[in-house]
């Protein structure tokens, strides 16, 4: 089914019009490609094998207007992580703004940019990473990010270098409309750096539409946490993809707490040997939530390693989805791949659907998969009501040692402490 | 029975043995012990054929015979026993096949006919109450599942099945209880004959006080550094490595 | 010693042994499909008006379907106008006794290593022999009779017993399922039928063989079971076909119904000429088997050694309806050389308390392509159901693939499902602990593969294990050793 996408086509060719200067820019026909591709790609309807139990277009229904930022709007910008010793980066509806960021590095000028900065000094560089990983030719919503994106965050740390705190890049999204961001993070050789991410919504609805692209370059390593908690009516679509040189790590953590419906979209691709990377995920869907990971690690080199943990919670009428690929090509030998996916229903209302996947081309190679989806162990139950704590004490208790797990794998512990106080909340606990 | 003359052996170009030499007779008992990363088990695997390993020079004579010229399974059906220190697991294998499988292989190697099922559980069974081990185990897969104490065990049941005339012992008393390991030294004692050899790699003088050795050697840096009646081991057990090691390096 | 390359190069040596062709006349049907072909098919059968409205009506619906695309097997474009859709022996088509039988046919059953001499016979296997589109022989049938087991061609059961045919046919797989069920409900030619009537456990295992033997045909075999209330019956398919450069087509449809307490255990080897070593010519096998645990504690057990065909396109599934039902799926796939294997199973839980267990080993070795595809599902209505899957895959070289795709679709918080899967190659310490036993390469692989198929092979009857754990090691044969 295609919807009639004119709402889009129009206010793409109205961007343009707007956009005089940018039309000598090499982002533009990157641009007109993408709107191209999505013109024919359209919203994925269900009947399209990745989008099987996920109704996006449930949500598109009425296409939502795209954010069209043109004056930087004053907002009261809500609080994110206080206490930790960061750098922030603040974007506005897709838009960086300079006003509410904020660095504790002294050369984070040297690293870091705007996208549309780099964008108006046709910097080279930027256009050897840019759109290089991401499919806008079968990636419906990555073709729509290229064709809309305006802006964006550029981090490309130099070799040997790593910043001293970790970087926070907060998306607000002021009105009930779609933004599309984008974010661009190169790691030099053997450098490391720390990345957390967070969408706010300033109404009770909204879209957004991120796409991240990330380089990790040889022995170069990357913690990134991605947190969706806004309890609000916010339909979140991420696309991630990451391309890992030699000895290189990437280290994730996908933490969704809230949200009417979240796409996750993450994608691992090994370019050189003794890659590694540890993909970990927590969901919890509560209402009528839909919570929809999808993870793809494509092992084309051999002697790497690769690990995916995600476990879920579904409560009410929420459905959760987990959709995991392991690829071992016909030269990754000796590969070493595990995925698990576990997944507790809170309630008879709620589901899941799990589809752990493995496409095997080598043959000396150690590959496995897991998935369960079952009730809160009864054992464990049991033994605490034997300690005198009721049963609905001893479910929340249970169901937040299941979480913790995950966000024991967070690299940053006040980041750990900000997940845990809202799991503890959800779970009307305290500890 | 076994003669080794300057054997040297690397993996991935890392030396291991270095001018190995040692003969053994038949009758003989030799134990082998040694620090950490000495090569004993290296010496036990390369016996036993394990091609990971590469032979830069040298020889292992085995009666007479070219050993390095044969294949592993070939050097088992001329009498050659490995018991492992890490027995490997295979799932959905039986005890009772695999012995079955393995001694008809002798067998036929040597041009016998296959052991009739009735003289096969008859041996089975006598073996297994000489290392007091479960029957119940001979249907379940092979090691699987099985305690440290029953997988050694299991290897001596298998040694005691497949009649060897060289039984490597590598490190069989890493892990056991004083219990197990004197069924093992049992088993392996009842198995001692004139005809048939020894070599049992240790680390400690413990399993020496019940399988008593002719000879014992100290492995150090890939040689033999030193070799001596069952005192040596003693000697070791009371001075600890440190003094072979300052012996020699000085 | 292990090394690989020798390994690859003598996978190209093992032979199919059942490639050989029965010189008998036969009668075909025009190549091609129109509804000329089907009233053919129905005259040739003589069937009552209703089979032949109910073949046509399935026509249609097939003529407005498309070929799926979504498997993970790749073949060129059929074309279904060059195939012949029924080919039968010219002289009498069903035997009374084994006196009547062409000497041809009995040399056939011999090499085939079929039990047809009823006296020499100590198991009691029952045997329907099913040659391109005609049953040939059944036997045991009057002593299964006195039972009151039905056991004969579906052919004789839509002439004899109409209305258990009109009340089953199409009732588990609906003629609009997929496209191949649709094509074979328009064009099935022959294949068995079982009754087992109520509490009467069937005193023998029942056998079909199947047997493709003309060229250029297509068999679209159809079998129906049915099992009332407390029955149980033990069910066992054989399949093989001669070699030839041209692709074959088989498209069977399997419908199975267990009422309340019963039980239906269904046994297949299937060994369809696979191609030879180049992918040249070879069966394509896409088959819809599905069996109804309607009843109260029914209970499906499928059991499958696939060996055969170039491209194997089949799910066999349980419905489990009834509460406390039971589903097992069990296989082994084995594929070699160029062929592809997209096999696998579905369960679905609609019943309280229902049961299914799944247990998929797959073998890639070759060049060839190795998938597992199931679906668990637990619908709303399922309260504590529960799954357990297991799927192990083993490849044997470096030049062929094994993937693994499960669904799993849980919709009920007291459901439990697990599902777990790995894939591994014969460890080099497994294979070396062997050889220092005395076994060598080749017997140290044959005995670890056995082993690592051992819990599907315990479920198949005696007889079939044997034959199953030789033919596993003809189709590998030189592959690993």
């Amino acid at each position: 089914m295609t919807k009639d996408l004119t709402p889009y086509i129009t206010a793409f060719d109205l961007m343009e019009q707007n956009m005089n200067g940018l039309k000598n820019s090499s982002i533009y026909p990157l641009r007109l490609k993408a709107m191209a591709e999505f013109e024919k790609l359209g919203i994925p309807s269900n009947r399209h094998e990745e989008w099987k139990y996920i109704k996006v277009s449930r949500f598109f229904k009425e296409l939502p207007a795209i954010a069209n930022p043109t004056i930087e709007p004053s907002i009261d910008l809500p609080e994110f992580l206080p206490s930790l010793k960061a750098n922030r980066i603040v974007c506005i509806d897709g838009v960086y703004s300079e006003k509410n960021s904020s660095f504790i590095d002294e050369g984070f000028n040297s690293y870091f940019r705007s996208l549309q900065h780099a964008y108006n000094a046709n910097d080279p560089i930027v256009f050897n990473y840019l759109n290089k990983l991401l499919k806008i030719e079968e990636q419906h919503f990555a073709a729509l990010n290229m064709a809309f994106a305006q802006d964006g965050v550029f981090i490309h740390l130099p070799d040997n270098f790593s910043p001293d705190f970790p970087i926070i890049i907060v998306n607000v999204v002021t009105g009930k409309h779609l933004v599309n961001s984008r974010n661009l993070v190169v790691i030099g050789e053997s450098s490391s750096a720390q990345i957390i991410e967070k969408v706010i919504s300033m109404e009770d609805s909204a879209y957004h539409n991120a796409a991240t692209e990330i380089y990790l370059q040889e022995n170069a390593k990357l913690h990134h946490t991605v947190i969706q908690d806004e309890r609000k009516d916010l339909c979140l679509i991420n696309n991630t993809e990451v391309l890992q040189k030699r000895d290189s790590q990437y280290n994730a953590v996908t933490v969704s707490l809230n949200g009417s419906l979240i796409r996750n979209n993450l994608h691992v691709r090994y370019d050189g040997e003794n890659c590694d990377c540890h993909l970990n995920g927590l969901y919890f869907g509560r209402s009528s939530d839909l919570i929809d990971n999808h993870i793809l690690v494509d092992h084309r080199k051999p002697n790497c390693t690769s690990n995916q943990l995600y476990k879920g919670l579904l409560d009410d009428k929420s459905e959760g989805v987990f959709n995991g690929k392991i690829f071992v090509r016909e030269d990754a030998q000796k590969t070493n791949a595990f995925q698990s996916n576990q997944n507790i229903l809170l309630s008879d209302n709620a589901g899941i659907n799990t589809k752990p996947q493995l496409e095997i081309f080598a043959d000396d190679v150690k590959c496995s998969h897991g998935a369960t989806s079952g009730q809160l162990n009864d054992e464990a139950l049991f033994y605490l009501q034997t300690r005198g704590i009721s049963k609905e004490r001893a479910k929340a208790l249970v169901s937040y040692a299941f979480a913790n797990e995950i966000v024991e794998k967070i690299e940053n512990e006040s980041v750990q402490n900000y997940v845990r106080e809202i799991l503890l909340d959800l779970f009307e606990l305290t500890l | 029975m076994l003669e080794i003359k300057n054997l040297s052996v690397s993996i991935d170009g890392h030396s291991i043995l270095d001018n190995l030499n040692l003969s053994v007779k038949p009758g003989e008992v030799h134990a082998i012990m040694g620090p950490n990363g000495s090569g004993k088990s290296t010496l036990a695997s390369v016996i036993a054929g394990r091609d990971e390993y590469d032979v830069n020079g040298g020889k292992i004579e085995y009666q007479g015979e070219d050993l390095l010229d044969l294949d592993p399974h070939e050097r088992a059906h001329k009498g050659v026993f490995l018991a492992f220190q890490y027995p490997v697991e295979i799932p959905g294998v039986s005890m009772t096949n695999f012995m079955k499988a393995a001694i008809n292989e002798k067998r036929k190697a040597l041009g016998q006919d296959p052991v009739v099922a009735k003289d096969f559980l008859k041996m089975i069974k006598e073996k297994m109450a000489l290392v007091k081990m479960d029957p119940k185990l001979m249907s379940r897969s092979l090691n699987e599942g099985f305690s440290g104490g029953e997988k050694k065990r299991n290897e001596i049941l298998q040694m005691a099945m497949l009649e060897p005339k060289l039984a490597i012992m590598d490190e069989t008393d890493s892990g056991l209880d004083i219990d197990a390991l004197r069924i093992v030294a049992n088993g392996v004692n009842s198995l001692r004959t004139s005809e048939n050899a020894f070599v049992v790699i240790t680390h400690y003088q413990r399993l020496l006080d019940y399988i008593v050795p002719d000879y014992v050697h100290i492995l150090y840096n890939g040689q033999i550094v030193k070799s001596g009646d069952k005192s040596l081991a003693l000697e070791l057990d009371d001075k600890g490595y440190e003094w072979v090691k300052e012996e020699v390096n000085a | 010693m292990h090394d690989d390359d020798k390994l690859i190069e003598k996978a190209t040596t093992g032979e199919y042994r059942y490639g050989f062709v029965t010189d008998i006349e036969q009668e075909t049907a025009p190549k091609g499909l129109s509804e000329d072909t089907i009233r053919f098919i129905s005259a040739k059968k003589e069937e009552p008006e209703w089979m032949l409205e109910w073949r046509l009506k399935a026509f249609k619906t097939w003529q407005q379907m498309t070929e799926p695309d979504w498997v993970n097997v790749h073949y060129p474009k059929i074309d279904f106008q060059d195939i012949i859709y029924y080919a039968g022996a010219k002289k009498k088509p069903q035997y009374e006794s084994l006196d009547e039988v062409d000497p041809e046919l009995l040399r056939t059953y011999e090499k085939l290593g079929i039990p047809v001499e009823e006296q020499k016979m100590l198991a009691g296997v029952a045997v329907d022999f099913v040659m391109d589109s005609e049953s040939v022989l059944t036997t045991f049938k009057k002593q299964l009779k006195e039972f009151g087991v039905i056991f004969c061609s579906i052919s004789e059961a839509i002439k004899e017993y109409p209305e258990l045919i009109q009340k089953h046919l199409g009732s588990v797989v609906p003629t609009r399922d997929n496209y191949y069920a649709a094509l074979n409900s328009a064009v099935f030619s022959d294949g068995s039928f079982v009754y087992v009537p109520k509490g009467v456990r069937c005193p023998m295992e029942l056998s079909t063989y199947f047997r493709i033997n003309a060229e250029n045909t297509g068999q679209f075999e159809r079998t129906l079971i049915i099992a009332e209330d407390d029955s149980y019956v033990s069910y066992l398919e054989g399949c093989t076909a001669p070699m030839r450069d041209e692709n074959q087509l088989h498209a069977a449809v399997v419908e199975l119904v267990a009422q309340d307490r019963a039980e239906i255990k269904y046994s297949t080897v299937q060994n369809w000429y696979p191609g030879n070593s180049e992918g040249k010519g070879g069966i394509y096998n896409f088959v819809t088997k599905r069996g109804l645990c309607n009843g109260v504690e029914s209970k499906i057990s499928w059991t499958q050694v696939e060996t055969g065909s170039a491209i194997t396109w089949k799910y066999p599934s349980c419905i489990l309806k009834g509460d406390r039902s039971i589903g097992e799926f069990y296989s082994v796939a084995v594929t070699n050389n160029f062929q592809q294997a997209d096999t696998g199973t579905k369960m679905i839980h609609i019943g309280k308390n229902t049961k299914s267990r799944i247990v998929s080993k797959g073998i890639s070795a070759g060049k060839s392509q190795n998938s597992y595809r199931g679906l668990v599902q637990m619908h709303k209505t399922a309260k504590n159901a529960y799954n357990f899957s297991q799927c192990d895959s083993l490849l044997i070289g470096d030049k062929c693939g094994a993937h693994t795709f499960p669904y799993l679709e849980v919709k009920n918080s007291s459901a439990q499902v697990e599902h777990e899967a790995t894939t591994s190659k014969i460890g080099e310490d497994m294979l070396f602990y062997c050889n220092q036993r005395g076994l060598s390469d080749e017997e140290a692989v044959n005995l670890i593969i056995n082993g690592y198929c051992k819990e599907v092979f315990r479920h198949l009857p005696m007889e079939f294990a044997v034959e199953a754990q030789n033919l596993l090691a003809i189709s590998l044969e030189g592959s690993v050793g």
